[in-house]
């Protein structure tokens, strides 16, 4: 008895350049051939941009009075700037999952995955060009997160007459360090959308665990008075670390762990899920 | 040419597939018929590498789906459920598989053209009918110019009209030497443009030969009996060795006339309850090899 393998080991075809090369030309198109994309990048602009002014004139205006509460570690100056930048990674981190999320999940909900598993029947090449073609659209999210702080953020604080922090190179060490973030989100969320199959389900568990579970469980060290180690390596904790600094901070004082662990933690995540997502999920039979 | 060799679904206790073997070869259109879920689709995304068979192997020229270099360009494939993005136009879905084929972006509108969907190729495909549908699918299975054809149920949501453009399109595939392989439940629907014919029901292989001989067979007497004693009837057919099927509704026995089956169980004492002559034609030789065994699950 002989076993049709659908997805099993590497054959010889696997390697030539030119086939990976179209399988990451097909998962790119798939982008950019609906109109997702672009939809979602103007709410990121939008839903980050407001968030950041909201909070821009909130401390213009109230600062001093939250500077007076024991708990607040408001900062000032440059420091200040560049806190409230780095809320655009807080409220823009989700867009990138969520298309990371919807690119594998997606093709579960219209049934895309018979035609694709036709044009590339190997099916771990194609989850890899997934993970793999996510990387520049979450770039191309971070960007504009990054314009909309800047015009949302930097502007309105020119106005006012406030530090802008854009004349510092630690600012746009940051803007690079947040580009890494939603990257990274990004890879989380293809993971996810494997796991879950079902892109409602993926981006309400990634909300929940990320606003709800883990502010909770963030907020554990300031109740307890010392930190919790463990904590650091929440993910929403990781992607903090990258981007360096967070409106988390102002509330909690549990450390960040430093950029470059962080980041590798969050890829941790990202290839965990994706990789058991594979065995568990993506192996199976498509009808 | 494509090769199903002891090809076996099981879905826990349910067995979709079994034991199933047939070859569609080149320069002919061969029809795979069957009653709905008698395990057509199965078969057909088993031998596409969609579905995981639970033995059996389903191999093009000696390779499997996924052994393939270059499996687009080898196998076109329109399955009943393929499905597209309701948000891309019908030319980006096109265009998206053939760069994932490595197929050039040309051929992709020529496919189009080809299917009658050059001038509503920029719409998005949320907006089609099933028709459209049914020729876009088959625009993606033509797009690699491939040796062998797999359709399922290629005429579903087609007018008159689109039913006879797609059996001249595939007759024009086979005479270009292609294999080329529809799914149908329906006999009559493909009865026009197949060579060869598979019937399968409750997933086994029930008939395999070309239509003529079909035909042929359809021609002959076809009685159902009822006996009061099944065992004394099959006894009785072996030993006049007619050609009998057991259907929900009695045993068809296939060659001799009623008269002569009258004779033959009067002759031996065997009790006959009913002695129905069945119309004849290509039709009713296909519900009786179904029948019984093909309903639907």
């Amino acid at each position: 008895m002989t076993q049709l393998t659908t997805t099993d080991e590497p054959t010889t075809q696997v390697f030539p350049a030119r086939v990976w090369w179209q399988t990451f030309q097909m998962e790119f198109r798939k982008y950019f051939s609906t109109r997702t994309w672009w939809m979602l990048l103007l709410v990121t602009f939008v839903w980050t941009g407001l968030n950041v002014a909201t909070m821009v004139f909130a401390v213009h205006f109230g600062g001093a009075e939250m500077r007076a509460e024991p708990d607040m570690f408001v900062p000032i100056g440059d420091a200040l700037a560049r806190l409230l930048y780095s809320m655009g990674t807080t409220f823009g981190f989700v867009f990138p999952a969520i298309v990371g999320a919807m690119s594998v999940a997606g093709e579960y909900r219209h049934q895309t995955l018979t035609p694709t598993f036709l044009a590339d029947p190997v099916r771990w090449r194609v989850l890899a060009a997934k993970f793999v073609s996510v990387v520049p659209l979450g770039a191309l999210y971070a960007l504009v997160v990054i314009a909309g702080c800047l015009v949302f953020g930097a502007l309105p604080l020119a106005m006012l007459g406030d530090a802008t922090a854009l004349g510092s190179a630690q600012t746009w060490q940051m803007f690079a360090r947040m580009v890494l973030a939603m990257v990274l989100w990004g890879l989380v969320g293809v993971g996810l959308g494997t796991l879950v199959n079902n892109q409602m389900v993926a981006v309400v568990s990634l909300l929940a665990i990320t606003m709800f579970l883990e502010p909770t469980l963030r907020s554990i060290p300031m109740l307890i008075g010392h930190d919790v180690a463990i904590l650091s390596y929440l993910p929403g904790a990781l992607g903090d670390g990258i981007t360096g600094e967070t409106m988390y901070s102002m509330f909690t004082n549990n450390t960040l762990l430093s950029p470059a662990p962080a980041a590798l933690g969050l890829l941790a995540y990202a290839v965990v899920l994706t990789v058991g997502g594979y065995y568990l999920r993506f192996r199976r039979d498509v009808s | 040419m494509l090769q199903i060799d002891g090809l076996t679904k099981k879905f826990g206790s349910l067995t979709a597939v079994d034991d199933l073997s047939f070859t569609v070869a080149a320069g002919k259109v061969t029809g795979f018929l069957g009653p709905n879920g008698a395990g057509k689709t199965t078969t057909l995304r088993m031998a596409l590498g969609l579905t995981r068979p639970t033995c059996g192997t389903a191999t093009f020229d000696g390779r499997t789906y996924r052994e393939l270099p270059e499996p687009m360009r080898h196998v076109g494939a329109a399955l009943e459920a393929s499905s597209f993005h309701p948000g891309r136009t019908a030319a980006n879905h096109v265009a998206m598989l053939a760069a994932g084929a490595g197929i050039d972006q040309g051929r992709g509108t020529a496919v189009l053209e080809l299917v009658g969907l050059g001038s509503v190729a920029d719409r998005r495909v949320g907006g089609f009918s099933m028709g459209m549908r049914a020729r876009l699918g088959l625009a993606v299975a033509l797009l690699g110019d491939p040796k062998v054809l797999l359709l399922d149920e290629p005429t579903n949501g087609l007018d008159p009209e689109g039913i006879v453009w797609m059996r001249d399109l595939l007759r024009h595939q086979a005479t270009q030497g292609k294999a080329v392989l529809v799914s149908s439940h329906l006999l009559s629907e493909v009865r026009q443009s197949v060579d060869d014919v598979v019937i399968i029901a409750h997933g086994r292989l029930v008939h395999c030969s070309s239509l003529a001989e079909l035909e042929a067979s359809a021609d002959e007497n076809r009685t159902t009996v009822v006996a009061a004693d099944p065992d004394a009837l099959a006894g009785l057919a072996a030993q006049h060795t007619w050609k009998v099927t057991t259907t929900a509704s009695g045993t068809v026995v296939v060659g001799p006339t009623a008269a002569e089956i009258g004779r033959a169980a009067f002759t031996a004492g065997v009790e006959l309850h009913q002695l129905a002559t069945e119309g004849g034609g290509l039709e009713a030789a296909f519900l009786a090899l179904t029948e019984g065994q093909g309903d639907i699950r």
